[in-house]
């Protein structure tokens, strides 16, 4: 790996660090939202990463005809609408769903979870290809060398993925940070619990508040910039 | 000594093996033309493709272990190192942390690697990229060392740098057998004291390379053996640019100054027939013998001669046959120029 990567994880680390300084000192409905962003994100990404890693594992070593049609039914969130998402779930997280009893409609979890229904498939679009990308070769020759499978794995091929994966991980957070239509339908939009930065955003320019609406977005174009821009140099540096 | 039972493997539709091989703490070359096994047999033995049979250590069959247990140093072709890590890290990858500083040390010492430790792989040239590679496998101390194409893709000075490292290995690591897969045969025979020739998957021939050749065990080995004689012996120097090949009672006057032990190859064209000595050949061998048998090839004949107790092949034409009146038991004169030749020094172990 060159620099390139170090340079984008510092970017992005940067980014979410001046959020989370803003969220902690600020006053006002901008850092309560930036506080309900970051969790929200941060649970959001380790749930659509955690899940996705070792699916995009999984995918890479299935060598099946039938593997294309499971990608697209994986990759299918990315076009829906986030209604859609949103409505199958609130069926499932509902008084009436089969996971109604956990109680998290209206919760921040449901909020985070509904963004990492969101950001999943963005991470596996990356991570998936990555590590088809990497040499089998290596990973056989290192246990040749007395490394078993966990050890190949974590040694061998997630370093030599890792810019993919990286980049799918810098993807699906920007994705959870602007996460929107489907939170508003399992979480609602209650300040200082279920109101990200983009549901503030919302929220202001319904109340006629455009000077705050302005400059959340502005928060959130530059944290997708950041973001998009570290992901296009991970990806870059693959090739 | 590691021996190899029934060992095959599959690629694709095509199968090696069976094969049976007896390895000693020495190297074995496994020559063949392309595409007859060679490089799937020895992955089959590191454990990089399936393979069944057994490699028996002592009582223990290796290949019933997984590969990580197995202990067998593996070089692929073109070393393969892995790019992300430096080059310490790579030599350092199957060493236990607390030993690892210091047989990595160790391992970039013994081929001559110790200055490139800090560097990125994707840096090194092609013959440090192959040192650094048998370190690597040397840092796990194998029980046995599978090189596979070892020099192919070198340049002919790296080549030559790195001859003298790989013939001093089974000595440097006290007996471990190593198993060199090679399609070229000058490498084999400088580099080995055994070859195994494997052609279409199969253990065509086995023994020590003046053996093989003087007696192919089948048309097809001599077919890709191509050279009629390979005479084992020493080289001596005799004079200004000449040297002297011994081989039992026979001494072959040789252009170029040699010493010490080595093979002397040449093809059966190379040597002249005569019904008696002529006088003043320029040739500078000329040997009186019988002929022992004569044998058809595609062009010509191959006439084997009974000389100071070696025996020469000379290729001929039907023609020179009749003319010569060559019979077995005829009496024959021998002329081999000192230039025709190619001398090949055993290198020192």
């Amino acid at each position: 790996m060159g620099s390139r990567p170090l340079l984008a994880a510092a970017a992005a680390a940067l980014a979410l660090l001046a959020l989370a300084t803003w969220a902690a000192f600020g006053e006002g409905e901008g850092p309560a939202a930036a506080a309900v962003t970051l969790r929200v994100v941060g649970l959001a990404s380790l749930l659509s990463i955690g899940a996705g890693l070792p699916v995009a594992l999984l995918l890479a070593r299935w060598r099946s005809p039938l593997r294309p049609f499971v990608e697209a039914l994986l990759l299918a969130p990315l076009v829906l609408p986030p209604t859609v998402t949103g409505f199958a779930l609130a069926m499932l997280l509902g008084r009436r769903g089969p996971l109604g009893g956990l109680g998290l409609v209206f919760t921040w979890h449901a909020a985070a979870l509904a963004a990492a229904v969101v950001a999943f498939p963005l991470f596996l679009r990356a991570a998936r290809p990555a590590l088809s990308a990497v040499d089998e070769r290596y990973a056989r020759l290192a246990r040749t060398l007395g490394a078993g499978p966990a050890r190949v794995l974590l040694r061998v091929t997630l370093p030599l993925a890792a810019p993919g994966l990286l980049a799918g991980a810098a993807l699906a957070v920007g994705r959870a940070l602007g996460e929107f239509g489907a939170t508003l339908m399992v979480a609602g939009s209650i300040p200082g619990a279920t109101r990200t930065l983009p549901l503030a955003v919302y929220a202001a320019f319904s109340a006629g508040d455009d000077a705050t609406a302005f400059s959340l977005s502005l928060v959130l174009v530059a944290l997708a910039v950041v973001l998009v821009g570290a992901a296009a140099l991970l990806e870059g540096d693959r090739r | 000594m590691i021996s190899l039972r029934q060992v095959g493997a599959a690629a694709g539709s095509f199968r090696v093996g069976p094969i049976d091989l007896d390895l000693p703490g020495a190297t074995c070359a496994l020559l063949g033309p392309s595409g007859a096994g060679k490089s799937t047999l020895l992955g089959a033995i590191a454990g990089v493709i399936p393979g069944d049979g057994e490699v028996r250590l002592g009582e223990r069959d290796l290949l019933a272990l997984p590969p990580e247990a197995r202990r067998i140093g593996y070089v692929p072709q073109g070393g393969l190192l892995f790019p992300h890590l430096r080059v310490d890290e790579n030599v350092g990858f199957g060493v236990p942390l607390r030993e690892r500083r210091a047989r990595v040390a160790e391992a970039l010492a013994r081929v001559g690697a110790e200055g490139l430790a800090r560097r990125d792989p994707r840096s090194l040239s092609g013959g440090e990229r192959m040192r650094v590679a048998l370190a690597r496998a040397l840092a796990i101390r194998p029980r046995l060392l599978l090189l596979d194409e070892p020099l192919a893709a070198l340049d002919p000075a790296a080549r030559e740098a790195l001859l003298p490292l790989l013939a001093s290995l089974p000595g440097a690591l006290g007996g471990t057998p190593v198993l060199l897969v090679t399609h070229d045969f000058e490498e084999a025979v400088r580099l080995a004291d055994h070859l195994a020739i494997l052609i279409d998957g199969r253990l065509a021939a086995a023994g020590p390379p003046e053996t093989i050749f003087a007696r192919p065990p089948s048309a097809e080995v001599a077919a890709f053996l191509r050279i009629d004689n390979l005479l084992a012996g020493s080289f001596e120097p005799a004079g200004a640019d000449l040297s002297l090949f011994r081989h039992g009672a026979l001494a072959i006057q040789v252009a170029g100054a040699f010493s010490g032990p080595g093979w002397l190859a040449f093809d059966g064209s190379a040597l002249l027939l005569a019904g008696a000595p002529p006088p003043g050949a320029s040739a500078r061998n000329v040997f009186e013998g019988e002929v022992a048998a004569i044998a058809p090839l595609q062009r010509g004949l191959l006439v084997t001669v009974a000389c100071a107790g070696a025996e020469l092949r000379a290729r001929v034409t039907p023609d020179a046959r009749e003319a010569l009146a060559l019979e077995p038991g005829r009496r024959v004169a021998v002329l081999l120029k000192a230039t025709a030749p190619q001398v090949l020094l055993r290198e020192a172990r």
